[in-house]
């Protein structure tokens, strides 16, 4: 299983605010993967097209 | 049992520890008849490694005792309350790292996509506290500037 290392802070902090490390990390993880796929994808939908061909810049 | 728990059995024993349990699936290691918890470690370099699951097992389990042995040695290195590293992050020259199990799947689609794991799993966790108004003081500025510009 891949592990990742993180910064006692970070764990602290998590604890601190009564939230499970392992649960916040991964479903935060999930989110910002969300965001980046959705961002990677509008920026596709908004490429400029002329004649029914994406424009090559 | 690998052969560091092996070793650290027959070390409890010979401290006339008796009644000894062993979790092969769940920290702490070893429970002994009285309800003390042992939990075993190899060291590396000087880090000691728990993962966040062990970390929270261990602060239910109350008293706890780390054993850290080195790769050869019949007896622990150093011994100590679970509660001590927990809390300062270090014991004398002993230092803790806390790892979490990422969900393969997680993981082989942030390297798809280029990302560090590590360090975007570490941004993610950051962002989403910034979010609640709480920046943790240990998370380093580099890190929070990356986040915001791959965020514009």
């Amino acid at each position: 299983m891949p592990v990742i290392y993180l910064s006692k802070a970070l764990y602290d902090k998590l604890i601190e605010l009564g939230e499970d490390p392992g649960e916040f990390v991964e479903t935060a993880a999930v989110a910002a993967l969300k965001k980046l796929k959705d961002q990677a994808a509008a920026s596709q939908w908004n490429r400029p097209v002329r004649d029914g061909k994406e424009e090559v810049r | 049992m690998n052969r560091t728990e092996v070793r650290a059995r027959a070390w409890l024993e010979r401290q006339g520890i008796r009644g000894l349990t062993f979790h092969s699936a769940k920290s702490p290691d070893f429970v002994g008849a009285d309800g003390s918890g042992y939990e075993v470690k190899l060291i590396q370099q000087n880090d000691i490694t728990f993962s966040t699951r062990q970390m929270q097992q261990l602060a239910e389990q109350g008293n706890v005792t780390v054993l850290v042995f080195t790769k050869d040695g019949d007896e622990p290195v150093a011994s100590f309350p679970f509660s001590e590293i927990r809390s300062f992050g270090s014991w004398r020259r002993i230092h803790l790292r806390i790892v979490h199990y990422l969900s393969k799947k997680l993981y082989d689609e942030l390297l798809r996509l280029g990302e560090d794991p590590g360090q975007f799993v570490e941004m993610a966790t950051a962002r989403a506290l910034e979010k609640l108004r709480e920046v943790p003081p240990g998370v380093p500025k580099s890190l929070r500037q990356f986040w915001k510009k791959k965020c514009q």
